[in-house]
């Protein structure tokens, strides 16, 4: 009986282990220490949200045969994977901090390859009174009502934004940021903060992309689609190996160039319209757009 | 600190069977173990089987393998009889047919033979003193030291336990070196008494001598009360 | 409540269909986690007899530290094992971050204090005589060794499963680590705190029944263990 005990649990366990190992493995088989051939891309969180990536990646792996790596994080933890050299690219959508990151010599350069447009959302029954202001008042609207708004608090694109908005507005940021319980810092990704802003019906900035992705299970409005300052432009940058060693750049351009493509700069184009009615993002083929 | 063994001067001769005897906790327990190299003592030499193992335990293993020894309350290991009675010959990389031939043997010299494939840890406190002993000889060794090895057993299974050791002493020259309660079993057994008290070993030597000692001494005392004790015993 | 119904209705629909991205995590978790627990064993074994055999200056706090150890938050081991690994650290060349590799590392970090500690207890619950009887019939401290943990074979198996079940069930490490990456690194608990996070209820209730009945049957295990120990002692 002992003997049937020991054969039992060592087959169990070997069945684990290779069980383990080839589920480590990508589905076409290849053993798992393989990071070195792998291509890692850290993407901000709202891209990864409205599904954007699941579509791509698999796309691009069949085309070019290349294993790729998602990693779902906000815009600064992508950045600073760059900086560490554990991702070979990053694509975020928070203008001024990737130019820094380029002129520290971190990125090569920047290729905005997506575009859309941050909106201001909230309950339907807006009791702040925001709908059709500009970014800014509405901004201030909330601050002195004190009505209940959810931060991204996570150094990401979105959050960027934010504080750009309040600067605009002329408030300055940590004096709102800690001005009282009607400003929550969720420090979470865009999809679980528009779930949290409905929970507790409040207002919040999302990218129209996430926002129209998770619309119906939220239930929440957009308030404020107008004003210049909403344009939210997404780039990819590739890791210059120079400065970090060991960044796949050449597979990374083979990313970029994938992502620039006619194709698939038209399919981006499209991308939300069966589910949501409409494109979730414009495509802007490496050009900076016109706001 | 107390020292539990003053100034002990001891030799046995190789194939003598030495018989050690005392009142509880004079010390035998902790003698033994010293010869048995389970304990060191804080001072003083020891010589086994011609080797200076005093201080640095290099030699150690090898020489305690030329030995084996019986606890006072022994401890079976949780697995067969005959895997007990097996350990020490797998210890030393025996072939295993002749580990299964001695282990075998050792069990019928204690009587333990139809005990083989019994679960080891469900046996009484005798049979467990007795397949310790065949624990110990199995491994054939030359000195076997033993901790009143048949104080748990009734006196049938003690008597045969005793014919086992005298065998083992003569056929093979083993040194027998024994504690014992059982002063008759002493005279029985030994070609040496010791006797010690209080930590000293106050009396060495030939049974006869030991056993008609100088009238009004501690030794007399302990011997005569031992003696009526076991008497009285024995009548009850 | 309908959602919570319907939802847990789907979870089991994909259960029962094998849903093969379901599939795919659940043998993910299992091989990562019964790796890490494979090489804490074979380190733990021998040292935990090493320690507890040995009498040395400071062996008191050395095991009073490995005990401070046992529960260590993962995100603390995680961030530990993150900095050492990342192509930014010290072993950065070996290109590791992210691979279920890297998770099994250190997994197995976060196990072998518990899992040592737990085998020098087992150890030290043994009838001091065990030893002493192997030494005085001729094993050497290595054989002795092996006897002890064979004494304590109930004792030390459980060790191993309470180690197991403290790797399938952390989310800290795995992570921070691994990076939940899509086919590659999501395991069943990352997977339910990303899913859970973005309000996919059906896939994190599906990954949740597994969890919790990976939990009953190391429950189970470890129960039927004490019960065979118990009556084993008689």
């Amino acid at each position: 009986m002992k003997n049937v005990k020991y054969i039992l649990s060592s087959l169990v366990l070997s069945a684990a282990l290779v069980a383990g190992i080839s589920g480590c493995g990508s589905p076409d088989g290849s053993p798992i220490i393989q990071a070195q051939d792998r291509l890692r891309l850290a993407t901000t969180t709202s891209l990864y949200d409205t599904g954007l990536w699941n579509a791509l990646e698999d796309r691009f792996e069949q085309e070019q045969g290349i294993r790729l790596d998602i990693l779902y994080a906000g815009t600064g933890i992508a950045l600073e994977y760059g900086r560490r050299g554990d991702v070979d690219a990053v694509a975020v959508h928070a203008r001024a901090t990737e130019e820094q990151f380029i002129a520290d010599g971190y990125g090569i350069e920047r290729v905005p390859f997506a575009y859309n447009y941050f909106v201001i959302v909230g309950p339907e029954s807006d009791p702040a009174g925001v709908k059709g202001l500009s970014p800014e008042d509405a901004f201030k609207k909330l601050h002195d009502s004190q009505a209940a708004f959810i931060s991204r608090g996570d150094a990401s694109g979105t959050h960027t934004k934010e504080k750009a908005i309040w600067k605009s507005a002329g408030f300055d940021y940590d004096t709102v940021a800690t001005s009282g319980s009607w400003y929550v810092e969720a420090g979470k990704g865009m999809g679980p903060t528009l779930q949290m802003a409905a929970e507790m019906q409040a207002y919040t900035l999302a990218d129209i992309g996430t926002f129209l992705a998770y619309k119906a299970e939220t239930g929440l409005v957009p308030l404020v689609e107008e004003g210049a300052i909403l344009l939210n432009v997404y780039s990819i940058i590739v890791i210059d190996p120079a400065t970090v060693e060991g960044a796949k750049a050449e597979k990374a351009q083979l990313l970029v160039d994938f992502l620039v493509s006619d194709e698939i700069q038209d399919y981006i184009g499209k991308y939300g319209m069966a589910d949501y009615g409409e494109p979730l993002f414009n495509p802007c083929a490496g050009n900076e757009p016109a706001s | 600190m107390v020292p539990l063994l003053k100034g002990i001067s001891l030799q046995v001769q190789s194939g003598d069977s030495f018989l050690l005897i005392g009142p509880t906790g004079a010390g035998k327990t902790t003698l033994l173990r010293i010869l048995g190299l389970l304990d060191r003592p804080v001072a003083g030499s020891l010589n086994i089987l011609g080797v200076d193992v005093t201080g640095s335990p290099d030699r150690h293993l090898e020489i305690r393998r030329r030995m084996a020894f019986v606890q006072q309350k022994p401890v079976a290991f949780s697995c067969s009889v005959f895997e007990n009675v097996a350990y020490p010959l797998r210890w030393r990389k025996v072939p295993k047919n002749e580990i299964k031939t001695r282990a075998l043997e050792a069990l019928d010299q204690v009587g333990m033979q139809d005990f083989a494939d019994r679960n080891a840890r469900t046996l009484s406190g005798g049979e467990t003193q007795r397949i310790a002993i065949a624990r110990a000889l199995v491994t054939r060794p030359e000195i076997l030291l033993l901790d009143e090895p048949t104080a748990n057993l009734d006196p049938n299974s003690a008597g045969k336990i005793e014919d086992v050791l005298a065998w083992v002493a003569r056929e093979h020259r083993t040194t027998l070196v024994m504690t014992t309660h059982d002063l008759a079993q002493a005279r029985r057994l030994a070609g040496t008494v010791g006797v010690i008290m209080g930590g000293e070993l106050v009396e060495c030597g030939p049974p006869q001598q030991v056993f008609n000692p100088p009238q009004d001494s501690q030794i007399a005392r302990f011997i005569g009360f031992k003696l009526a004790e076991q008497d009285f015993n024995r009548m009850v | 409540m309908t959602e919570l119904w319907q939802g847990i209705l789907r979870a089991l629909e994909l259960l029962v269909k094998f849903d093969p991205e379901v599939m795919a995590i659940t043998f993910r978790s299992l091989g990562i986690s019964t790796s890490a627990c494979a090489i804490a064993t074979l380190v733990c074994l021998p040292l935990g007899s090493l320690i507890h055999f040995t009498s040395f200056k400071g062996k008191r706090l050395l095991i009073s530290i490995i005990q401070t150890f046992y529960s260590l938050p993962t995100v603390l081991v995680g961030l530990l094992v993150f900095i050492l690994f990342s192509r930014a650290g010290p072993l950065g060349e070996l290109g590791l971050m992210f691979t279920p590799a890297l998770m099994v590392i250190g997994q197995a970090l976060l196990v072998i204090p518990l899992m040592l500690g737990l085998i020098i207890t087992a150890l030290a619950s043994l009838d001091k005589t065990v030893a002493d009887t192997a030494f005085s019939l001729g094993a050497s401290r290595f054989q002795a060794g092996i006897l002890a943990l064979k004494e304590a074979r109930y004792a030390v198996i459980t060790s191993v499963i309470m180690g197991f079940g403290r790797a399938i069930s952390e989310v800290g490490l795995a992570m921070m680590v691994g990076g939940n990456i899509r086919g590659f690194t999501r395991t069943l608990t990352t997977a339910i705190s990303l899913e859970t996070s973005k309000g996919d209820i059906e896939l994190s209730l599906a990954l949740g029944f597994i969890l919790l009945i990976i939990s009953l049957v190391i429950n189970i295990a470890l129960s039927r263990l004490q019960q065979v120990r118990t009556s084993a002692a008689h």
